[in-house]
């Protein structure tokens, strides 16, 4: 919990991997809901979600970063961000913790199976790596 | 108190009422034909206090209040200080009145709906006339003085809300005398009620300089700061939930909240009392930047939108009111049509409920009741929703007003000579529609200038004036919108476009021959055509008319053409009012919802699966001796059909007279309004849905766009041969 | 609404207490939990508070307003963001008019000022999370300053 004044940090889980999202993007986090599927709609995006009365989409970075879709568990949730003037759902596996980094790193060319440009850095945290992920790039195109 | 005890009070204090009701009646009466004596007023006087006290043991708030006020003015009357007159009269009747309609609601038990709050501040008022300062119950602020009577301003304000249906309450709060930092409970009161309304007056005069102040790092004086605090505010919740509202602070230790009376004062500022109520010229106030999108403000007429919940309100002085037009927040007013969606669901289910019932229970009277206010509950809410869509509405000026510089740019580059004529800019669209129409319209402008009108020189040449001529135009026909755009070009060559379409393969010799002149013109419409020999700069960003055409159809609109060579060409777009809500037909394919807009449904069939027959690799079924092509919507979707077993299918036949289809669905499941919601921006635009709704379950059902589902079909049949 | 009635008239409420100083948070547990509410967790700054928050999803905070590593008002506005619904009580010491504002500004449901009253304390605890209190005259003691 060493906290020195920096920015804070969400820690989730996608498959075995811990990554980061940027506090100030969070605009809210949901359990896991019905998704109604879009046809013909670009493929990580798996469909529509009703937010209070809003049309939510909800887009699965499994897919995104080409791992296998795994189902749902209680603990699946979807962190609402900001992108672009809309909001965008991402589904995650867990959500951990907030969390602050002593140290960040820029990202190498590849993290893990996934290409570096998806991230913004590598964070330090008392029990290990996080991968701090570039929202821009993985919900643009 | 336990129940049988509790209803034998009540019992009790109704009966009594009755009584003191019965002889303040006779003794008002009496004070009307005799005039004032003391055995009158005297007994009016006693039956107020006693009613006074009866209603405050059994917790009647509203009744205490009340009775206490008449007993004050009573008492007054008693002792010489006030006069007998007839409005004091008639204030007792009116009393009388709302005594009654108390008890009434007291004994239904379902509440206390009268708003007593006026007919207390006019006996007070009344009050006020006697030469004494009358005593006044503790929670009474200083400065009664009613500020806004002398103050024109104020009261022109007050005015305005009140005419524009706002409530406007006199709000009066006491902070406990040891609070602590009271200008910022003062600021913090004055903020929570700026979210409930418009805050018209504060008192002591100031709150909000100090407030501003404070932004600047002033400090003010603590010791000064007044513990009594006064806000007129319009807004349009109950006076109820303003103090509820204000209860919820710390430090407060009364609230009175008291709505302003609506009424014509004597005395009141001339030029306020005789500021006649201009009516709004269409379009006097431009909306600002929604074209752009990003923006906060749209204009509404007849004020029959929701207030701005920031202090910034445009409220014009009382001697210069001209538009009646108020500043709405976008998302106020997308609120406002939500809850309006939800209404129209809701009715319509209730409506069903209503028709079922009846069927089941078709002698019973409550039925009958229930069939027959819902009824009524849909013909208001079918008036509430046009309202609300009007509200919606713009002047396309918004979107017009572009164009003419637009148009300028393209000529001066492209060395045309153009003469604009723009018409109907008053023309009211929904807010959506005038976003949507803009890049078609563009596009046609852009044609029009490159590709119809000649350069000056040709055009002098054929005798015709050196400024093409180039006309917009809108205009309201029924329940559509109609947009022209017309040059006086060297409109477009059929043949030349015939020739065109075979040369690409769009068409064969034999089907050419069987077209008519207006039906070569639309071929225009077909992906992969353009008549221009060079994609220039200007219009080469996909200037091909099936976009066009699209982007209209998705609007639910159609594109017609009409064009004379030598003389010119007309594109006609008719557009729907609206499409926030529409009817919409619920199917389901396999286990997902659709909705497929009533406007483009032809009719509903159902045919054995045998009907449907394969002629050159194509799926048909006749219909009434008519070939109609068939379509599986879940080939479309790539939903698996599931192996339902069904003697019927259920078939719905869409398009226009000239293009039909049938669509193949598992199951029709009903239709109602629905309310369109995009699917936003990142989702993007997708081949055959405009959109998706929120069902009564809370489910998300996808509209259908048929125009899409005819291009897909198209592509697949061309596909395949 | 979270919390348990046990008695008529009560909810019991799961709180946080936020503070740099331990001894304003021992004190405010003290009149939390003698009124029969439930403190759940402390927090010493305002970047613990946030990650608290997070984990134990109080029913209401009490959020001093200077604190290191990220104040009350910051504080409050991440939490706000991350959950809209988040209920946060500011406690100031006087003189700081013009940060209460701000904290109020950025999502704070009411404040109360320091040396804490313990009765004025408990009723806006209770208004905050939705009880209607009518205004009585409550001559509360005082029960520690700073």
């Amino acid at each position: 919990m060493a906290s020195l004044g920096r920015e804070q940090y969400v820690e989730v889980v996608i498959g075995k991997e811990r990554y980061a999202l940027k506090i100030y993007d969070i605009h809210e986090i949901i359990k896991m809901q019905p998704v109604t599927e879009i046809p013909n709609s670009k493929p990580h995006v798996k469909g529509v979600i009703n937010l209070r009365g809003k049309i939510v989409p909800i887009v699965s970075l499994r897919h995104r970063f080409g791992l296998p879709e795994e189902p749902y568990t209680k603990s699946t949730r979807i962190v609402v961000v900001n992108h672009a003037d809309e909001m965008v759902g991402i589904v995650v596996d867990r959500v951990n913790r907030v969390v602050t980094f002593s140290d960040i790193q820029p990202p190498p060319e590849r993290v893990g199976s996934v290409h570096g440009s998806y991230f913004s850095g590598i964070g330090t945290t008392d029990d290990g790596l996080v991968s701090i992920l570039k929202l821009d790039q993985i919900l643009s195109e | 108190m336990d129940s049988s005890f509790a209803s034998e009070m009540a019992g009790l204090f109704l009966e009594e009422v009755e009584d003191q009701l019965h002889i303040m009646e006779q003794e008002i009466l009496r004070l009307e034909r005799d005039g004032a004596s003391d055995e009158t007023v005297q007994n009016l006087f006693r039956a107020a206090h006693t009613l006074k006290g009866s209603s405050a043991v059994m917790g009647f708030d509203e009744m205490k209040r009340l009775t206490h006020e008449m007993e004050h003015v009573l008492d007054q009357v008693r002792n010489r200080r006030l006069g007998v007159s007839t409005k004091l009269v008639d204030l007792l009747f009116q009393c009388l009145d709302h005594l009654r309609t108390l008890k009434e609601q007291f004994m239904a038990g379902s509440g206390i709906f009268v708003e007593i709050g006026a007919i207390v501040h006019e006996l007070r008022n009344y009050a006020f006339g006697s030469e004494d300062q009358p005593e006044r119950p503790k929670e009474a602020a200083n400065g009664e003085a009613v500020l806004c009577m002398e103050d024109p301003e104020t009261w022109a304000k007050v005015r305005n809300a009140q005419d524009q249906g706002f409530s406007v309450y006199d709000i009066q709060v006491r902070l406990v005398p040891d609070c602590p930092m009271k200008s910022v409970r003062a600021w913090m009161i004055g903020h929570r009620l700026r979210s409930l309304g418009e805050m018209l007056l504060t008192h002591p005069p100031g709150l909000e300089e100090l407030e501003d102040a404070e932004e600047n790092g002033t400090v003010f004086d603590e010791e000064s700061w007044p513990s009594e605090l006064r806000y007129l505010l319009a807004c349009q919740t109950t006076a109820l939930h303003v103090e509820e509202t204000l209860l919820t602070i710390s430090d407060v230790a009364g609230v009175r909240v008291t709505p302003f009376p609506v009424w014509q004062r004597e005395g009141a500022p001339v030029s306020a009392a005789a500021a006649p109520a201009v009516g709004a010229p269409a379009g006097a106030a431009p909306a600002d930047g929604s074209a752009a999108g990003g923006a906060s403000g749209a204009s509404a007429h007849e004020g029959t939108g929701a207030a701005n919940g920031g202090g910034a309100g445009a409220v014009p002085a009382a001697e210069k009111r001209k538009a009646r037009t108020i500043r709405v927040d976008v998302e106020r007013l997308e609120h406002l049509m939500n809850l309006v969606g939800e209404l129209v669901i809701d009715q319509t289910r209730i409506h069903q409920v209503g028709s079922v019932l009846h069927h089941l229970y078709a002698a019973d009277e409550t039925v009958d009741e229930l069939v027959q206010v819902s009824d009524h509950l849909a013909r208001v809410i079918g008036e509430l929703q046009e309202s609300v869509m009007k509200v919606r509405m713009l002047p396309i000026d918004q979107l017009f007003s572009r164009f003419p510089r637009m148009v300028r740019d393209l000529a001066q580059s492209l060395n045309k000579e153009i003469d604009l004529v723009i018409e109907g800019r008053e023309t009211e669209l929904d807010r959506t529609v005038i976003e949507e129409i803009g890049d078609p319209l563009i596009h046609l402008i852009r044609n029009a200038i490159d590709h119809g009108i000649e350069p000056a020189e040709e055009r002098k040449r054929k005798g015709k004036p050196a400024k093409g001529r180039l006309r917009i135009a809108a205009a309201h026909e029924e329940n559509q919108v109609v947009i022209t755009v017309e040059d006086d070009g060297a409109g477009i060559d059929v043949d030349k476009i015939k020739h065109s379409a075979l040369r690409k393969g769009l068409i064969s010799e034999e089907e050419l021959k069987k077209l008519s002149d207006p039906e070569a013109l639309r071929l225009i419409f077909l992906p992969g055509f353009s008549t221009a020999s060079s994609v220039t700069d200007i219009s080469g960003r996909g200037v091909g008319m099936d976009i066009v055409r699209a982007h209209i159809e998705k609007l639910s609109g159609v594109i017609d053409i009409d064009s004379r060579p030598g003389e010119g060409t007309r594109f006609t777009i008719k557009l729907p009012l609206t499409l926030a809500i529409i009817t919409g037909l619920l199917i389901r394919l396999s286990d997902r919802m659709f909705v497929v807009p009533m406007s483009s449904v032809m009719e509903i069939v159902r045919v054995p699966p045998e009907a449907i027959q394969t002629i050159k690799g194509d799926a048909v079924v006749v219909i009434r001796e008519q070939v109609v092509p068939v379509v599986w919507l879940h080939d479309v979707f790539r939903i698996p059909r599931m192996r339902e077993t069904k003697r019927q299918l259920p078939i719905i036949v869409v398009g226009t007279a000239d293009k039909r289809m049938a669509l193949v669905v598992d199951e029709l499941v009903g239709n109602q309004e629905i309310v369109v919601k995009s699917l936003g921006s990142y989702v993007g635009k997708i081949n055959g849905i405009s959109g998706a709704t929120i069902l009564g379950d809370g489910q998300v059902a996808l509209i259908l766009e048929v125009g899409g589902i005819g291009r897909w079909r198209e592509m697949r049949a061309g596909r395949a041969s | 609404m979270a919390g348990n009635a046990s008695r008529a008239g009560f909810v019991k409420l799961r709180v946080m207490i936020v503070d740099d100083a331990a001894f304003m948070r021992m004190v405010l547990r003290r009149i939390l939990e003698s009124a029969g509410h439930e403190v759940v967790g402390e927090a010493a700054d305002g970047n613990e508070a946030v990650e608290k928050y997070v984990e134990l999803k109080p029913d209401l905070v009490t959020m001093d307003i200077t604190m290191p590593n990220k104040d009350g008002i910051e504080a409050t506005r991440v939490i706000r963001a991350i959950d809209p619904n988040a209920k946060i009580l500011m406690t100031s010491a006087m003189g700081q008019e013009a940060m209460v504002k701000q904290a109020v500004l950025s999502g704070a449901y009411d404040f109360v000022v320091k040396p804490v009253d313990e009765e004025r304390f408990l009723r806006a605890v209770a208004k905050v999370c939705g009880e209607r209190i009518m205004p009585s005259q409550g001559s509360g003691h005082v029960v520690a300053g700073q």
